[in-house]
């Protein structure tokens, strides 16, 4: 057995700023962030690489909703080979201009993983718009909103990257 | 071989507990460069950080600017943001400068940490990063990535209570940590 702890992991990450994520290097070269809100296309899923190195008891997950909330988000996360390990299933996107906190209650294994984003409607988020995410390896697929079981991942176009996080932390900001 | 991964998040910081030293900052939240800036006066400046290794407390520094004035407090908080040091008021003293100020020899376990930097004026200058240029409205997001503030609390307080910026000034992130040891335990 491995001589070393793996208690103690941070309370919250972004997969933005994950170390080994491509999105690490992508978002932080996206300077500076885009004025105004992004949104995408109805039922249009992302699917966003990201690197965890430890054992993370995902509590809550959490997003920034833009000027203009609509329909419902949905947010899961895939294994690298596209299945769905979790999804919320849905909640309706609100409130607007402010961080939105939803139940998870997954535990991750250290590893890589896809974080699908999907909304059912246009509503606006903060984030940047992504016309570099090909090569980064991030993923789309069309009418995938709820997130399905398997992902069909598919070449990613001109789509904005969504400022998604995980938290331990079962309350407060 | 063990499989787990050893890259720079399981291995952890080296020197300090920093914002700018755990490369988790999002640069998009910037603008401006590198510049003298003022902060809110008694605006505590919070940043959550992670240790994944033991490590030792020996002090905090942060980088004034071009002009320095009245006095600065810099501390350490748990995972419950209950105070573990500060350097208290502490005058501040050497412009385009480091400064740094000692702690009594603390050990860190592995885990959440904040740190946070005060300023009791809105002369002073620290090295500092400008909020986003198109940052109206969007500083709800900061807690997104782990940047917090809090109003009224210079000196430091026992226990911190986060809130997300709510103003351009606000939002400015200055150099500044907390300095550990992690090669004596």
């Amino acid at each position: 057995m491995p001589d070393w702890s793996n208690t103690a992991v941070p309370e919250r990450v972004n997969i933005w700023t994950l170390a080994g994520s491509s999105l690490q290097n992508a978002a932080s070269a996206q300077q500076p962030l885009s004025s105004g809100s992004q949104n995408n296309a109805a039922n249009q899923a992302a699917y966003l690489p990201f690197v965890l190195p430890w054992r993370y008891p995902v509590q809550r997950v959490m997003w920034c909703n833009g000027g203009l909330t609509s329909g419902s988000v949905d947010v899961g996360i895939y294994t690298i080979g596209g299945g769905r390990l979790w999804s919320l299933g849905g909640v309706a996107q609100s409130p607007t201009n402010a961080v939105q906190y939803a139940n998870a209650g997954i535990v991750l294994s250290p590893g890589r993983y896809y974080l699908g984003w999907a909304q059912s409607a246009s509503g606006w988020f903060a984030g940047v718009a992504a016309p570099m995410g090909r090569p980064l390896g991030l993923y789309t697929q069309a009418s995938a909103y709820p997130l399905p079981a398997q992902a069909t991942f598919a070449a990613w176009g001109s789509m904005a990257l969504p400022i998604v996080a995980f938290t331990t932390s079962p309350s407060g900001i | 071989m063990p499989d787990f991964p050893a890259d720079a998040a399981s291995i952890g910081p080296a020197g300090a507990l920093s914002p700018w030293a755990e490369g988790s900052v999002y640069n998009g939240l910037y603008g401006g460069g590198w510049a003298s800036r003022t902060l809110v006066a008694n605006l505590a400046v919070i940043a959550e950080v992670f240790l994944p290794v033991i490590a030792t407390l020996r002090g905090f520094s942060w980088t004034n600017g071009s002009a320095v004035s009245g006095n600065v407090d810099c501390g350490l908080y748990d995972a419950h943001r209950n105070q573990i040091a500060h350097t208290g008021s502490t005058a501040q003293a050497g412009t385009n400068a480091s400064q740094a100020v000692g702690a009594t020899a603390t050990q860190l376990n592995p885990g959440n940490y904040y740190v946070a930097v005060a300023i009791d004026n809105a002369t002073g200058t620290f090295n500092s990063q400008g909020s986003n240029p198109n940052s109206a409205g969007t500083f709800y997001i900061y807690p997104a990535f782990g940047l917090f503030t809090m109003a009224s609390a210079f000196p430091l307080p026992s226990t911190l209570t986060l809130a997300a910026p709510s103003a351009a000034a606000q939002a400015y992130l200055p150099m500044f940590g907390a300095l550990i040891d992690t090669s004596v335990v």
